[in-house]
């Protein structure tokens, strides 16, 4: 069958038995082997079947191969399945190459009965897997790239390179074993090549790619309809209805028996197809597009085709982020049909050997899937080495003495201060472990987070950061989400009428951060909808005579203005807020974000802006981690850590519990502060375990716990409030403060206690002006009345002074 | 490299064609040495850049829409001038193939190959692109003026010149440092088909079909779309103005002059017109996540709406005088049908692989004047929040989110934008606010032609300079808004932010690169006065 198009009769082909070069990539080979080699020459065969052609591509694989007998090249016939003609003393090799086929076929032989992972395993790898296979009568099986590199490198290279030749020699050799293995064995598997050392940027596909082995990640935007393809064609005669054997399709053309076969009938012209029994194979075009992180700013995303073949077909749906490996080929565009000259332009597309679905830039919550080398689709996304190395450093990081600082320091640098709230951000993205009981009850590990606050604090932009790393975060304005908007909502489909539950946005960031900016401005009835998720996880919905309940194990993050948008320092913390005790009791930690005058803040976001229009800003960012290392960082410990409470730890959180609930106990206080009830004290163990997790320590210690309180404290101002009547001293607001600005307050804290011991007797008393002056002059440390006053404030809720108007007294 | 002799206005193909084999024949008969060919152009870009740019024959290139487009014959040289609308797939492309033992390029050109050769597939990319959105006629005639028609014939037609958008192929990795939205003048060969041909795939079996269905080039047929194969380019900004001859001598006076027309045609406002000239130099230097350093957008409230539903006298007047001052702008009057009827920010249709234009894909730089007291009340449908949600993201961040269906992709931007509301708009923050006070009517702009020239030229080279902060005057700084802000809790890192940027605008406005103690007090007088304003209108 030497058809003119075919590349093997290609006039211009080198001699190739002595002139096999050194490099297989050979201009003459590319030149050639582009060319479409299956273009149905117009008139060349009278009786091929005209519906029939198609690309060849795996899902029938026939390769080409050379012969080579006295240096002539002549073509061998297409290799039947696993039955290869053996010429004994000719060599048959890849045309073009100087790669000899028994060769290879030696070497595949030799790498699948003798990998093994692992020294100690029994038998090999590959064996084992086939032996699944047959076992579960499967059509294909897996090859990790990976493993054929690590055995033998030239096969790796040469899969590669050659992957038209080389992959049907995967698929015979596999069938040969498959055969010993079980000897009435009769399907084809495919060998299915994935995980390639290099995955090609889909921008980076060019012209030398063509019919090699690639391997791209993107995310899939269309899927076309199946398009049926034949396989094996049947032909009955219609005049005496004799039918002949089953004819293969070769590729993409059946030769159309021109005379009945039957020889008492001979007539000529007569076969027919009968296409009900034809058999036929599935294929499909899908698109795939570049992921957003992968585009170069400013650039449009680029595209590829795909096409799929049997298995494969529906494997990824449209929005699927998949990894695929397949080879890449270009298929020539002809200037109106049937006609001889081509236009100058290829189409191209890759030909899919295998797809991953991956998923590596969202963190996945419970482990990821286990690796299963078997399954078509999941595997893990590195190599373990690579895996190994980054497990590393993440685990070095968490080393560091100042991982917590660091860490805050990086969440959202380019907002100044408010370093407290970060820290907080840190806990609810850190999460802590969700514990079920053996009894069914389940209690939430994860921290829900209020935001309330003047506007133009920064909120939304600390939400937006947020969204960026957190897990499947979602981000909606509370403004315009409907309570349907949050949840989930019932809609027919227009084409099949069927009835669809549309996910809202708190299903959507199941197991991730559900942003909700404008929580105040959300309708009363959406926000009912959180009570449901936020305690039991869970969003329940009746419409349509559907009643489902959908999981929504989700933290919320909500900001919101107070009620009279800007904060009254007049009323109480409660009266700002306006939001119903039910609701505000499930969140975690309520921060109130209030500005407060601060000399050395001020200078400090002065110059900071100064530097911003005037500088180069970058320098300023140095000491913080990027974006991907924190979120590589957060959802290591998500998956792996798992801390425990220690017995001191667990102490330690009693004694501070029971500590808040008898600052809530002044008389008529229940509805001016928020009191401490049983939902804060599992707060304080969540926000704990977040603490231990960002060191990667197993158990909860001390120190976790003591920074959960303070965390506590400081998010409602606590230590500010005037707890008898609910208001805030507004010079008492520690939100904001840096770290080193709190040092020096505990120093002035502990020298004024100091100072007060000496000076006065318990239970006498002197005014505070006077204890200034005094300290003033004897105290040899930088302090205004104010940091006085302070320092005071915290040493009457320690229990040891008393103010009353001017005068202080030691109780 | 010796410039072949033939002529390079009239036949560039002869010239590439003579590159390319002398370039071949350097390359030895050695089949592989083909595959460097691939690699570089041959020289023909340096041939070309010599010619058209040291020899200054650039002027006598046609412009693509200054011919009837039947008149174009295919394979000859011309240029065109437009945005980057969307950016195609590579294209793979049979670069040279072998005609009798002689290689043969098809660079820089569309037609056919003979089928059954040996052949070489390179790779080019394709841009469509279309004349520059917002692009103000007297901008328009500059770039016109100085391009020569080539021959009697096509004079003689007389026609109209429109803008026609067009395809551009970009050969040897050329579009690297192109982007979406960028504005380039290309230079290359036209290319057309003489009729409209039916394109299959080489085999018609319906996957094939399927594998075309969404092919780009396919939609847009050189017969419909004149394709220019690129063999040089230049990539101009929104900005600048093609000819600036020598620096303006009294920057002083054209300040003033200008500040002038713009005091009448705010009706005599001269604060208004103080902040609208910074307005008009501002532009994104900067971005430090998520913030864009440098954008000032303005809002003038206290206008009235126009006359039953038309723009308003105001945003027309300042629109005017804006559209013939600044290379690209745009009067956007919003109303809520407008707003509710279709979506400003471009998205992707995933059916033709294209991407769909909208209002907001304009070139950084092109100036925004909208219209808010066009606004009725009236509920807004989800386009309409989108809409506005884009146009906040434009104003606060200088982002505009582009659909892509499954993922919102953001693209920065950079266009001014000026809000023309009654009262204070909530909807668009912007990041000045000054009350106009009229003392008359506001009036169109009236200038002769040598002063708005003399202005153009002044905004376009004082937006591009640089600016910076000596130490001293840095300290003078912090310690100034330290100082206000424990004078006024109020006063925030928004206001620091206007402040800073008012200084440095106010300082390239009188043609100063560094910041003087003068300019920022004279930024803390106009804030003082605008402040003042502010109390007036809402006591």
């Amino acid at each position: 069958m030497a058809e003119p198009s075919s590349p093997l009769v290609f006039p211009e082909s080198p001699g190739l038995s002595d002139r096999v070069p050194a490099t297989p990539v050979s201009a003459a080979r590319n030149g050639s082997a582009r060319r479409p080699r299956q273009s149905p020459s117009a008139g060349s065969s009278g009786h091929s079947t005209p519906i029939l052609p198609g690309t060849p591509g795996f899902g029938n694989r026939t390769p080409n191969y050379f012969k080579f007998t006295g240096g002539r090249a002549r073509e061998a016939e297409p290799q039947a399945e696993g039955a290869p003609v053996e010429d004994p003393g000719s060599k048959t090799y890849v045309w073009g190459t100087n790669i000899s086929i028994d060769d290879t076929r030696e070497a595949m032989h030799l790498f699948f009965e003798r990998f093994r992972e692992s020294p100690e395993a029994v038998e090999a790898k590959y064996i084992q897997l086939l032996d699944q296979v047959i076992e579960l009568e499967g059509r294909s099986l897996n090859i990790d790239a990976q493993n054929i590199f690590a055995y033998n490198e030239e096969l790796y290279s040469q899969v590669v390179r050659y992957p038209l030749e080389v992959i049907p020699l995967f698929d015979m050799v596999v069938g040969d074993i498959a055969r010993e293995r079980r000897p009435d064995w009769n399907n084809h598997i495919q060998a299915r090549i994935f995980n390639l050392k290099l995955s090609t940027n889909l921008r980076d596909l060019n012209p030398s790619d063509i019919e090699k082995l690639v391997s791209v990640k993107g995310m899939i935007i269309r899927c076309s309809s199946v398009i049926p393809e034949i396989k094996e064609a049947f032909f009955q005669c219609l005049m005496c209805g004799h039918f002949p054997e089953v004819t293969p399709v070769d590729r993409g053309r059946v030769n159309e028996p021109s005379k009945c076969a039957n020889p008492a009938c001979s007539a000529v012209n007569s076969m027919t197809m009968i296409h009900n029994r034809c058999t036929f194979t599935d294929k499909q075009i899908v698109r795939l597009q570049e992921t957003p992180d992968a585009i170069p700013e400013g650039e449009t995303p680029h595209t590829v085709s795909l096409l799929m073949h049997d298995k494969l077909v529906d494997a990824a749906k449209p929005g699927d982020r998949v990894e695929v490996t397949g080879v890449f080929r270009a298929m020539a565009v002809r200037v109106g049909p049937n006609q001889r000259t081509l236009k100058s332009l290829y189409k191209t597309y890759i030909d899919c050997l295998h797809v991953k679905k991956a998923d590596k830039s969202r963190m996945q919550m419970h482990g990821g899937v286990e690796f299963d080398n078997n399954e078509i689709f999941l595997e893990t996304d590195t190599s373990p080495a690579v895996y190994e190395a980054k497990i590393n450093k993440l685990k070095e990081l968490s080393k560091l003495p100042d991982i917590y600082q660091k860490l805050t320091r990086s969440l959202a640098p380019s907002i100044w201060e408010l370093e407290d709230i970060k820290k907080g951000l840190l806990c609810q993205l850190f999460g802590g472990s969700t514990k079920k009981l053996s009894s069914g009850a389940s209690f939430r590990g994860d921290i829900n987070v209020l935001l309330v606050g003047d506007p133009g604090t920064s909120k939304s932009q600390l939400l937006q950061y947020v969204h960026k790393i957190a897990p499947r975060g979602i981000y909606t304005s509370g403004r315009g989400s409907s309570a349907v908007g949050l949840t989930a909502y019932v809609t027919k489909d227009p084409e099949t009428r069927e009835t669809v539950l549309e996910s809202g946005a708190l299903v959507l960031s199941d197991q991730g951060i559900c942003c909700i900016d404008e929580f105040d401005k959300m309708s009363e009835n959406a926000r009912s909808m959180l009570h449901e998720v936020m305690e039991q996880q869970t969003v329940s919905v009746a419409k349509a005579g559907i009643i489902a309940t959908l999981n929504a194990r989700t933290s919320v993050l909500a900001c919101a203005n107070p009620s009279g948008s800007r904060y009254n320092a007049r009323l109480s913390v409660i009266d700002n807020i306006q939001l119903p005790p039910t609701l505000l009791s499930r969140f975690d930690l309520i921060y109130l974000v209030l500005d407060k005058p601060d000399e050395q803040t001020d200078r400090r976001l002065a110059r900071h802006l100064v530097a911003l229009h005037y500088e180069d800003p970058e320098v300023e960012l140095l000491e913080a981690l990027d974006l991907p290392t924190i979120a590589a960082y957060i959802t290591y410990a998500r998956q792996r850590i798992h801390p425990k409470l220690s017995n001191e730890a667990a102490e330690r959180l009693i004694e501070g519990y029971v500590n808040m609930r008898r600052r809530g106990n002044f008389p008529g206080s229940r509805k001016k502060v928020i009191t401490a009830t049983p939902r804060q004290l599992e707060s304080l163990i969540r926000i704990s375990e977040a603490l231990a997790r960002m060191r990667f320590s197993e158990t909860v210690d001390e120190c976790d716990t003591v920074e959960a309180l303070r965390l506590l404290d400081v998010a409602l101002q606590q230590s500010a409030t005037d707890h008898s009547t609910g208001i805030i001293d507004m010079d008492l607001i520690t939100t904001g403060v840096s770290a080193s600005e709190r040092t020096r307050r505990e120093n002035v804290v502990s020298s004024v206690k100091v100072f007060i011991m000496d000076r006065i007797q318990a239970g006498a008393s002197l005014r505070i002006t006077e204890l200034f002056e005094d300290i003033r002059a004897n105290v040899n440390q930088e302090m205004s009345l104010q940091d006085l006053k302070t320092a005071l404030n915290t040493l009457m809720t320690e229990g040891f002074v008393s103010v009353l108007g001017d005068n202080v007294a030691r109780s | 490299m010796v410039a072949p002799a033939v002529d390079l206005l009239r036949n560039p193909l002869g010239a590439v064609r003579g590159l390319f084999s002398i370039a071949a024949m350097v390359a030895s008969p050695a089949p592989a040495a083909t595959l460097e060919l691939s690699g570089g152009d041959w020289g023909i870009k340096g041939v070309f850049d010599k010619f058209l740019y040291e020899e200054g024959a650039i002027a006598q290139v046609p412009h693509i829409d200054d011919l009837a487009h039947d008149s174009i014959p295919s394979g000859s040289l011309v240029r065109f001038r437009g945005m980057i609308q969307d950016m195609f797939d590579v294209e793979y492309y049979v670069g040279a193939y072998k005609d009798c033992n002689t290689w043969q390029t098809n660079k820089y050109t569309d037609s056919p190959v003979p089928q059954d050769t040996e052949q070489q597939i390179w790779d080019r990319r394709l841009f469509y692109c279309v004349p520059i959105p917002g692009e103000n006629q007297w901008m328009k005639n500059t770039w016109h003026s100085n391009a020569v028609q080539p021959d009697a014939t096509s004079q003689s037609l007389k026609r109209k010149r429109e803008d026609i958008p067009a395809t551009v192929e970009i050969y040897d990795g050329n579009d690297a440092d192109l982007k979406l939205n960028d504005i380039a003048e290309f230079v290359g060969i036209v290319w057309k088909e003489s009729e409209l041909v039916s394109i299959s795939a080489s085999d018609s079996s319906a996957l094939a079909e399927s594998l075309m269905e969404d092919d780009t080039s396919l939609q847009l047929p050189s017969s419909t779309v004149p394709r220019l194969h690129c063999i040089t380019m230049r990539k101009l900004s929104a900005y600048s103005i093609p000819s600036q001859p020598g620096a303006l001598a009294d920057i002083c006076s054209v300040r003033e002059s200008l500040v002038c027309t713009l005091q009448s045609v705010l009706g005599e406002d001269r604060l208004a017109a103080e902040y609208l000239l910074l307005h008009l130099l501002s532009k994104v230097y900067s971005r430090v996540e998520p913030l864009a350093v440098g954008k000032f957008s303005l809002n003038f409230s206290g206008c009235q709406a126009g006359a039953d539903g038309s723009v308003s006298l105001v945003a027309s007047a300042v629109g005017h005088a804006i559209s013939v001052l600044l290379p690209c702008s745009q009067v956007v009057p919003l109303s809520l049908e407008d707003l509710n009827s279709c979506l400003i920010a471009p998205r992707k249709d995933y059916a033709t692989n294209r991407l769909v234009t909208g209002g907001l894909q304009l070139a950084s730089g092109t100036h925004l004047t909208l219209d808010e007291t066009a606004l009725n009340t009236g509920r807004l449908n989800e386009t309409g929040v989108k809409n506005l949600q884009s146009l906040k993201s434009v104003m606060e961040s200088q982002k505009v989110d582009y659909d892509f269906q499954y993922y919102q992709m953001e693209m920065p931007t950079d266009l001014p934008v000026l809000v023309v509301s009654c009262g204070k708009s909530r909807i668009l923050p912007a990041d000045a606010l000054v009350p106009l006070r009229c003392s008359a009517e506001a009036a169109r702009i009236h200038a002769e032609a040598s002063d708005l020239s003399k202005w153009r030229i002044y905004l376009s080279s004082a937006r591009e300079a640089d600016h910076v902060i000596e130490p001293s005057m840095q300290k003078i700084v912090e310690e100034d808004l330290v100082a206000a802000r424990q004078k006024d809790r109020t006063v925030g890192s928004e206001t620091f932010h206007r402040w800073l940027t008012m200084a440095r605008l106010l300082s390239l406005s009188y043609g100063e690169r560094s910041l003087t103690r003068e300019r920022w007090e004279m930024m803390k007088e106009l804030e003082m006065r605008c402040a003042a304003r502010l109390r007036e209108t809402t006591t």
